[in-house]
């Protein structure tokens, strides 16, 4: 049953990657593409953009409920990383939603967009960094050793920068191959997205070269075990046999098969690095690893725990459909007949 | 001022932020709904586009609710984990199914909002009595957690620690059917009064504006009706509270001496040193007569515990009187309202009402942000009631009023954003019925 509630776990997450990392890609497109994004990043995630949130803290729910140990171990140690997780949710959640409802935003606008740019690079970042210390064997839970030693030096280092770093090219890559994937058919404008994507694809598989290399270099048990595990090998050789592909479907604008893709690679990445993980929950520096059987909550409540999240899916699925299949598949090709269209108005009128 | 008091504030500071959003998350979809309905019933235009306004309310309200919540589900780890490490699989029920119906309320208000030229009209107003619906339940299932703070069942607590969980008898404990009651009621009455109150305060500058009339009329009676059944509610509360917390109640009520035939203080400044109040109105038996439904009841004072284990007594006796006093306000007003509405109807534009109005536009918030002080105030210094104290469930980690600091700028900031866009879209809504003519 604990198996059960960590592929749950494993799943949302790797939805909030797939929907909130294109968010945060779309963000972080805006950076470098500026005010040119800006109507089609407004557009493509408007109605949706609330429920994107939604699977992050979905996981934190199951991951306290299901393995408190493990929550409580994380939000303690790693408080600094996650505080600044926190503020980018909060600044990016803030100014977007400023951005979209305000009438007549005036100066501010331009602050709206600063901040929810600079916060859709930060709070990808400090997530991957997060999930670095989780798994790079450096926490240490001895209080004595001092502020630096216990609540920063863990988090500090190459291995969490790079994944950091991998994790905001991830965003990005999913952002432009989402795009590229509504807009590429598209005469004009839609080949510039698709080149777009292209170049994105290619930092994110040399900054994930990277970070095997940081994880081997700081001597994070990571590196090893991800050679070891069969299985994990597979999802990276899967996910490497996905590259040409994806290379392919940009180079003869084969939208769908590229939105199928992008999404088995980003599956195959997450389910690599759990399969290393497994049954591995935090990995402790003198301590002996969180696993799952330590952490795990009484079974009761991983029983019930299933049983809500059956019950759940069974309400929300349908829903999510519905809503998806009103908006997405109706509103672009609106936007491609306009594709000067400025930003909606939520006001109709 | 040490960590612990820092991670408290920070956490009051977070609630009491997150709750104004909470209470607009539950009602206001409802008033949304509401006027739609009437303009589908009578088809009086000014209806629809009231509903549109308040739609756009429910929006911006609802998102920056949503990051608010966000906040306070990282917080409990951030600055609890000795809390969360125990308690979240014991109350993780409630705050899972609220996570659904979060998620329902989220999609549902994405189709409420932007399906309303995509769908069929019945289906449209079907999925904002989704957000209605799914805002309640999301707020009367996180009060479970909280009720369960206050009244911990479903576990046995030994040396050992917890076991022999039960998550559903935790979910049901005694509290929470009181606290979900009284919380939902005061959400209806606060954002009904506070909704009005705006509405008022146009009317003041653009007499028998027809949006605005439509929209005080329609928000006043739900804020009222609601306001007028609340004091029943409160009535419950203070049983229970006196059956489950005797030292809450004490402490609320600066209630010292265990005695019998024990008076009500109505107002007043207690001095916990000389065990004192002063400048307060006492009523005799009535603190017997409203706790234990007899005026000869004995009540438990605070001195039946050490000093030390006293909640802090200034803080809870007086937001208990400012909630017990705008609660009074609130129903004076209503039968001001519906008597108007029934006998001098031409009353309701004159601008002494609309000034009362307008200025009870904060009332219901304050109530309910004191009403939230007594219940979490009351409770120290236990984290769980009995259980476990707020100090062992607080975070190692050092230099907490750091992120204090940073919280409160933030809740600041977001503040003074929300004032400005929301008052844009007021203007913005006003320009458009112009146009409308």
């Amino acid at each position: 049953m604990a198996d059960l509630i960590l592929a749950a776990i494993g799943v949302s997450l790797y939805l909030y990657m797939l929907f909130g990392g294109a968010d945060f890609g779309a963000g972080i497109l805006e950076l470098f593409l500026g005010e040119r994004a800006e109507p089609y990043v407004d557009r493509a995630l408007s109605p949706v953009w609330e429920t994107n949130h939604v699977w992050l803290i979905l996981a934190m729910v199951l991951c306290f409920v299901g393995f408190p140990l493990a929550f409580t171990t994380i939000t303690t140690y790693l408080h600094l990383p996650l505080l600044l997780v926190l503020l980018g949710i909060v600044a990016r959640g803030a100014a977007f939603t400023f951005r979209h409802y305000d009438p007549a935003p005036g100066g501010t606008r331009v602050w709206y967009n600063r901040v929810f740019r600079a916060s859709s690079l930060l709070t990808p970042f400090f997530l991957g960094v997060t999930v670095a210390a989780i798994s790079g064997g450096r926490l240490n839970t001895r209080l004595g050793d001092g502020f630096y030693a216990v609540f920063v030096a863990p988090w500090l280092g190459v291995f969490p920068v790079t994944l950091g770093v991998f994790v905001c090219s991830l965003c990005v890559f999913v952002a432009t191959a989402f795009l590229a994937a509504e807009r590429g058919k598209e005469a004009k404008g839609g080949l510039h997205y698709l080149r777009f994507a292209r170049r994105t694809h290619l930092l994110s598989v040399v900054s994930g070269a990277i970070v095997l290399v940081a994880a081997w270099v700081d001597e994070a048990p990571i590196a090893a075990e991800f050679l070891a595990s069969p299985i994990a090998l597979t999802c990276a050789v899967l996910a490497t046999i996905l590259i040409p592909l994806i290379a392919w479907s940009f180079h003869e604008a084969r939208v769908s098969w590229l939105r199928v893709a992008v999404s088995a690679q980003l599956a195959l990445i997450l389910a690599g690095y759990g399969v290393t993980q497994y049954p591995v929950l935090v990995r402790l520096a003198d301590t002996p690893d969180i696993t799952v059987n330590l952490a795990a909550a009484p079974q009761v409540t991983l029983c019930l725990l299933a049983g809500v999240l059956g019950f759940g899916l069974v309400l929300i699925l349908p829903a999510l459909f519905l809503l998806l299949r009103v908006y997405k598949l109706r509103q672009i090709p609106e936007v491609s007949r306009h594709p000067e269209n400025p930003a909606p108005n939520p006001y109709g009128d | 001022m040490d960590d612990l008091l820092a991670a408290r504030l920070q956490m009051a500071s977070s609630l009491g932020f997150h709750i104004v959003f909470a209470c607009i998350g539950m009602a206001m979809p409802w008033l949304m709904v509401l006027a739609q309905w009437r303009w589908m019933r009578t088809g009086d235009a000014v209806y629809l586009r009231l509903s549109k306004a308040w739609a756009q309310g429910v929006g911006v309200f609802f998102a920056v609710g949503a990051v608010s919540g966000t906040i306070l589900s990282f917080e409990l780890g951030l600055l609890w984990p000795g809390f969360m490490e125990h308690a979240g699989p014991i109350i993780g029920m409630p705050f899972s199914l609220e996570g659904t119906a979060f998620f329902i309320e989220a999609i549902a208000l994405g189709l409420f909002l932007y399906g309303r030229e995509r769908l069929a009209p019945g289906l449209h107003l079907a999925s904002g009595v989704v957000v209605g619906l799914a805002g309640v339940a999301a707020g009367v299932l996180v009060v479970s957690a909280n009720g369960w703070m206050n009244s911990p069942t479903g576990f046995t607590y030994g040396p050992e620690g917890f076991s022999d969980i039960d998550p559903i008898a935790a979910m049901l404990n005694d509290a929470w059917a009181v606290e979900a009651v009284h919380m939902t009621l005061a959400a209806f009455a606060s954002v009904g009064f506070a909704v009005a109150g705006v509405h008022a305060f146009r009317l003041l500058a653009r007499p028998k504006h027809q949006l605005h009339r439509a929209g005080l009329r329609l928000a006043l009676t739900v804020g009222v009706l609601a306001a007028l059944v609340q004091p029943l509610s409160g009535d419950r509360s203070a049983k229970s509270v006196a059956q489950r917390q005797p030292m809450k109640l004490a402490a609320m009520e600066s209630h010292f001496e265990t005695g019998t035939e024990v008076g009500l203080w109505i107002g007043g400044i207690p001095n916990p040193e000389t065990r004192t109040v002063k400048y307060g109105v006492r009523i005799p038996y009535l603190l017997s007569l409203l706790a234990f439904s007899d005026p000869a009841a004995e009540v438990k004072g605070l001195e039946e515990i050490p000093r030390g284990d006293w909640p802090p007594v200034v803080v809870c006796h007086l937001a208990f009187q400012v909630m017990v006093g705008i609660g009074t306000l609130m129903v004076g007003i209503g039968a001001l309202f519906l008597w108007l509405r029934w006998r001098r109807p031409v009353l309701l534009d004159h601008p002494k009402f609309l000034w009362l109005i307008a200025l009870s536009t904060p009332v219901g918030f304050i109530a309910v942000e004191a009403g939230w002080i007594v219940t979490e105030v009351g409770r120290q210094p236990w984290i769980i009631y009995g259980i476990m104290r707020t100090e062992e469930a607080l975070t190692p980690m050092p230099g907490i009023q750091v992120s204090l600091a940073v919280t409160l700028i933030v809740y600041g900031l977001l503040s003074a954003l929300i004032f400005g866009v929301f008052s844009r879209q007021i203007a913005h809504v006003e320009r458009e019925e112009a146009e409308h003519g």
